[in-house]
């Protein structure tokens, strides 16, 4: 017994040092670093200099700040709908009677192993472009010369634009995790079901959807943290400077906590501020999530 | 016994031979340097530098160790050198150096005295430096850019205009420009503060821009209004393309493909649209047009560049500055320059790479020098909602007075 407990110990120990350095400490120090007023990331603990709430308090006042907290509201929100709506729809079809069921999937799922950065370009050069993007061909096409003058890349269209990217990107990620969840349920209740007269709608309405509950909080949960640490599409679609139109959080705390053309001062301070209310955002979501979608843990199949 | 003696002495010999060529490889050794480069490996640029250090190698006997970082070289230099990492000189945008990374540079005033820098140096750039750095040479600058109005000379020669120095012959020229049938100007999204700042300095100057991007005189001083009435005019007379502002590089391409004949910019800017479009203009440039009752003319323009600093910390600070320096100065700035067409920061080397020759006089005739965007990016804060309106002015959206009214809020 004393053997085992020494080589638990000997096992253990390398990734929980690792984890400490690596993991623990950087968020304490993070924490504590928002705090305080800090110059550089690196700046050397002794020559902080405490401001309580200041930092806090200064991020809150800045507009850009204010209009980056806006823009991941609605990424999150808007594009959590569309994107938990549109992978479920795929879910569903890929798991009934249909043929080259794999074949869909793989093609759903190919974004994904595609680089964020291509995938931009793609949209904004392929698709977006007001002068020979796809969208602009097909409703020119079409006779449709309003939408086909539409500047999707123009200050009022690029953040939708960036989250129609975006959502088209992330569907297949969360396709599959919809896909296990229903493959999960045992064929005897639809079968069971059906023998009862439902139709594949009300199987889904009564049967499918309750049965997800599980699946759906994970995928909330995943597309929350996806949507927090949003940063290569927006610095994509703003490749020079920082715009207020795809502007996130975490591209204003990179700016302030590295320099940026017209930031010449760093604030490290501020940036820990950002990312504590960052994590503070991901924490009440996560509350909100359990408090609402309760687990049916006496539901067994 | 015998056996065991014999090992030994064996032994004892082989490895007191076997320190011999250590000892003379100590010697041969020298110095070693360690420079961190903003250039990514294969760049011209990277090139061209790895060229002037094997030179500098071979006539120095000293060892540089270099790191080709990239642009990401902004996020590593500070923490890097904070954590005690060894880099004797090390390169990024000269305002950076010389503002957000200054305390970590090496005063090179001294250094640069004793072999006469001045006589080798661009007097704007190296005024710029020490000036952010409260008076300390914190860099030593290099692959300067100019800014202004590039056009394809094709166009102008067609049309039969020249070169404008006023507003109001700006405007008669994009007229004629339009009459030929040919878009006037464009612009890329990345880009509208650079057209707003400019004009806008043409006005009240650098300072002036500063003081209303900082106090929010939006609707206060009267030269705002002006500034964007005449780039109403622009878009109301169809002289702006009718796609700006584009997504960059979209804008500044449409000179590359010849149906657009201006676009204002720096001197990267014919190089860089003639690898997008696989084009071969003939460049001209003139300096941004001077407006009626301004406090700047044509004298005053945006000059940047890179810049190389030798860290304060640097136990091999001369061996740093003296390849720093061939870097910057004589043959190595003339290889660089040709390698990459960019202009030369020695105004020795006369040799200008032949797209950028027709910006040498506007260049050198300008007295003044104005900072990125001439100061309307000073709040950053702010940046980002001048560059919406901006965008919404320009796109014709919204009217002069609505861009003023607007700014006024957002700062209030």
């Amino acid at each position: 017994m004393k053997k085992n407990k020494r080589m638990m110990v000997i096992f253990l120990a390398p990734a929980l040092i690792i984890f400490c350095v690596v993991f623990i400490y950087p968020v304490i120090r993070t924490v504590l670093m928002s705090f305080f007023s800090v110059n550089r990331p690196s700046t050397s603990i002794s020559e902080w200099v405490f401001t309580g709430l200041g930092n806090f308090q200064n991020i809150f006042t800045q507009n850009l700040f204010r209009r980056s907290m806006l823009n991941l509201f609605l990424i999150w929100f808007v594009g959590g709908i569309a994107t938990m709506l549109i992978s479920l729809l795929f879910a569903v079809i890929l798991t009934g009677d249909i043929r080259f069921k794999s074949f869909f999937r793989a093609v759903i799922y190919m974004p994904n192993v595609v680089s964020a950065v291509a995938l931009a370009a793609m949209w904004m050069y392929y698709i977006f472009s007001e002068r020979y993007g796809l969208l602009h061909n097909i409703f020119g096409a079409l006779g449709l010369t309003g939408l086909s003058k539409i500047k999707w890349l123009g200050t009022d269209m690029k953040l939708w634009a960036m989250i129609i990217a975006f959502v088209f990107g992330a569907v297949g990620y969360y396709m599959l995790i919809w896909i296990s969840g229903i493959e999960k349920i045992p064929k005897d209740l639809f079968e069971a079901a059906t023998i009862d007269g439902a139709g594949k709608i009300k199987q889904f309405r009564y049967l499918t959807m309750p049965l997800l509950k599980g699946t759906l909080k994970m995928n909330l949960t995943f597309w929350s943290v996806n949507a927090v640490s949003f940063f290569v599409w927006s610095k994509m679609f703003s490749p020079v400077n920082t715009e207020n139109s795809t502007v996130v959080p975490m591209i204003y705390m990179y700016d302030l906590v590295f320099g940026s053309k017209t930031i010449t001062t760093t604030d490290a301070g501020a940036g820990a501020a950002i990312a504590c209310v960052l994590a503070l955002f991901v924490l009440l979501i996560f509350f909100l999530i359990n408090r609402l979608i309760r687990d049916d843990v006496d539901l067994e199949f | 016994m015998n056996m065991k003696k014999f090992f030994s002495v064996a032994l004892a010999a082989t490895m007191t031979v076997g320190m011999f060529p250590a000892v003379a490889f100590a010697e041969d050794e020298g110095v070693t340097i360690t420079y961190w480069s903003m250039w990514t490996e294969g760049e011209d640029q990277a090139i061209a530098i790895q060229e002037i250090i094997d030179d500098y190698e071979e006539a120095t006997g000293v060892t540089v160790n270099v790191e080709w970082k990239g642009r990401d070289i902004t996020t590593l230099i500070a923490a890097s050198l904070d954590a005690g990492e060894t880099i004797d000189l090390y390169e990024d945008d000269f305002q950076r150096l010389s503002q957000t990374f200054s305390d970590y540079a090496l005063d090179l005033t001294e250094m640069a005295d004793a072999v006469d820098y001045s006589s080798v140096s661009n007097a704007a750039l190296v005024d710029a430096v020490t000036g952010w750095a409260d008076g300390a040479l914190a860099c030593l600058p290099y692959q300067p850019y100019c800014s202004g109005i590039f056009y394809n000379k094709a166009i102008f020669d067609e049309v039969g205009v020249e070169e404008p120095t006023t507003w109001d012959e700006f405007l008669d020229v994009c007229q004629a420009i339009k009459d030929a049938g040919y878009t006037p100007l464009t612009l890329d999204d990345a880009y509208i503060t650079l057209n707003l700042g400019y004009h806008l300095a043409r006005y009240v100057g650098q300072d002036g821009v500063k003081e209303i991007v900082n106090n929010g005189d939006w609707a206060e001083n009267e030269a705002v209004l002006k500034m964007a009435e005449d780039m109403q005019t622009l878009v109301d007379n169809g002289y702006l393309s009718e796609y700006a502002p584009g997504a960059y590089p979209e804008g500044e391409n449409e000179v590359g493909y010849g149906e657009t004949a201006m676009v204002v910019n720096a001197s990267w800017v014919p190089s860089e649209i003639q690898g997008n479009t696989d084009s071969e203009l003939e460049w001209g440039m003139f300096s941004y047009p001077a407006v009626e009752d301004g406090v700047d003319g044509t004298e005053a323009m945006m000059v940047g560049g890179q810049g190389i600093s030798v860290s304060a910390g640097s136990e091999h600070a001369q061996e740093a500055f003296d390849l720093a320096l061939a870097i910057v100065s004589g043959e190595g700035d003339a290889a660089i320059s040709a390698a990459c067409d960019t202009m030369p920061a020695d105004p020795n080397n006369e040799e200008w790479p032949e797209l950028l020759s027709n910006c040498r006089a506007a260049f050198e005739a300008a007295t003044t020098s104005y900072e990125w965007a001439c100061g309307i990016e000073d709040n950053a804060d702010m940046t980002a909602i001048i560059s919406d309106y901006g965008a919404q002015l320009f796109s014709g959206s919204i009217t002069a007075q609505e861009f003023v009214d607007g700014l006024e809020e957002a700062s209030n």
